[in-house]
């Protein structure tokens, strides 16, 4: 209100535009959503806050710039439950630890089942979320249509509805303000945020990690944590990791406002879709992947014709809405669609990747985890199956069904 | 959007026409997805549905070359292992 008497004159940097110093004790490569929670819970949690977060671009403009801003932890595997499950509970007060309105929304995750096997897979998701603690049931179609008035149905349906797994803790939330909210408290507790500083490679001396050679001169590190996403494997392939990452362009797209018509989240695996409906009355639209790598970011209408036409079957009244603006982001896919977490490579070095489709949900969990495993100097349990040594043990974390759109 | 011509028999059509196969093993080109030039397998599936050899900027979507199944052209500047 002050502000807007003042001609928004007054406002003030939400987060100090740091100069580079020479040294930190820890430089995060990636300024986007896992790399500013990890500085902060880094500073607020753990007291250590000689912490510099290097973005090439400007801050959270990443894939925490570009999802469709799903939060919910209905995944199968309960290592995967216990690091979604861990960061759906932290956005839950999000809001108030950070003094920053998050517009965290739990108004609930609506997974659609129009097959059999749809209801298979839902049941066994919503049965292990329960054994593990976290609330999923499914609901009848009666039950759907109460939540999900807009859905066509009718003898005409070539898919019957069968039912649904409900959610009721599923939300949304404003994915820019979860990166402004984390950089803000980070840069007051002491934390360096450096944006339009692209880190072009990782010093290593003797085995373990030294600084980082970057486009705004060397910084020297006792430890560096890399979460940069699709950009991950370049900078660690020269120090002997290679990861099993694959970039691949995923699209989304907002229509115009419209008045409230969608009050809950609607996942639909059958037709490769999902959707809600923002304050702003915009729906906010997403589908699967593109269908071969790159990182273009651009994609093209194909995959967003693909995704609206089945949400078109489920939703034919939208059929004459216009598309807003559309995007598309580089995703980093695993082979069992999990992220890779943990040390890798030369010792202080340490990996927050791979999170592919799914990594906005996991932003403050995987932060939290983050700084403990490196100040612990142990992996923290929620993250240690996470590792990268995973694929060479054989232990697979696949939540390919769970990741919501499989491919 | 890639505009693909098939090398082999001619068809030229968008990228949903075709099906990517995966990194091109060819000594100096590389055998990860980076910001720069990449080599593919990609079939013509709409068309003779023969498997062909594609040089494309995974970066900015720019198709430098297209080949017979064998008959790979020199590595372009900006493309190394």
């Amino acid at each position: 209100m002050r502000e807007a008497r003042r001609q928004h004159t007054g406002w003030e940097l939400a987060w100090r535009k740091a100069q580079p110093k020479p040294s930190y004790d820890i430089v995060i490569i990636g300024g986007g959503g896992h790399g500013l929670a990890t500085a902060y819970y880094l500073a607020k949690l753990h007291g250590v806050k000689n912490v510099a977060v290097l973005e090439k671009g400007w801050l959270g403009g990443g894939n925490t710039a570009r999802n469709t801003t799903i939060i919910r932890s209905n995944y199968l595997h309960p290592e995967s439950m216990a690091l979604y499950g861990l960061s759906h509970s932290l956005f839950e007060h999000l809001s108030g630890e950070l003094d920053f309105n998050t517009f965290y929304s739990p108004r609930g995750l609506v997974e659609l089942a129009y097959t059999r096997s749809d209801v298979d897979r839902l049941s066994r998701t919503a049965d292990a979320n329960r054994h593990f603690g976290i609330k999923s049931w499914m609901i009848p179609p009666d039950e759907v249509r109460s939540l999900v008035p807009l859905l066509d149905e009718g003898k005409h349906k070539r898919y019957p509805l069968m039912g649904a797994l409900w959610q009721p803790t599923g939300a949304v939330a404003r994915h820019d303000a979860i990166a402004w909210a984390y950089a803000r408290m980070a840069s007051a507790l002491g934390v360096d945020i450096i944006e339009n500083c692209e880190a072009e490679s990782i010093e290593a001396e003797v085995g373990r990690v030294i600084g980082v050679h970057t486009s705004r001169g060397y910084i020297a590190a006792g430890s560096v944590v890399v979460a940069a996403a699709a950009d991950t494997p370049a900078l660690v392939a020269p120090l002997g990791v290679n990861l099993p990452i694959e970039p691949v362009t995923l699209q989304a797209l907002v229509t115009e406002p419209l008045k409230p018509i969608l009050d809950v989240v609607v996942i639909a695996g059958t037709v490769e879709g999902y959707v809600s409906q923002s304050d702003k009355g915009e729906l906010v639209i997403g589908g699967a992947t593109d269908l071969y790598p790159g990182f273009s970011r651009r994609g093209a209408i194909p995959a967003i014709e693909d995704t609206v036409a089945s949400l078109l079957e489920l939703f034919p009244m939208l059929s004459r809405v216009r598309m807003l603006r559309h995007w598309g982001g580089t995703v980093d896919i695993t082979p069992d669609r999990s992220p890779i977490i943990g040390p890798a490579g030369p010792r202080n070095l340490y990996l927050n990747c791979g999170w592919g489709t799914g990594g906005f949900k996991a932003i403050p969990g995987s932060g939290y985890a983050m700084a403990s495993l490196i100040t612990s100097g142990k992996a923290a349990h929620v993250v240690q199956p996470f590792g990268l040594e995973r694929f060479t043990e054989g232990r697979l974390i696949d939540e390919s069904a769970a990741s919501a759109v499989a491919h | 959007m890639l505009l693909i011509t098939c090398p082999v028999c001619g068809v030229k059509a968008d990228e949903t026409e075709f099906v990517n196969g995966g990194l091109y093993a060819q000594t100096g080109a590389r055998d990860r997805y980076v910001r720069g030039i990449v080599r593919e397998w990609w079939m013509c599936d709409s068309g003779c549905r023969s498997w062909f050899g594609m040089a494309r900027h995974a970066g900015n979507q720019r198709v430098f070359a297209v080949w017979v199944r064998g008959k790979e052209p020199e590595l372009f500047p900006g493309e190394s292992a």
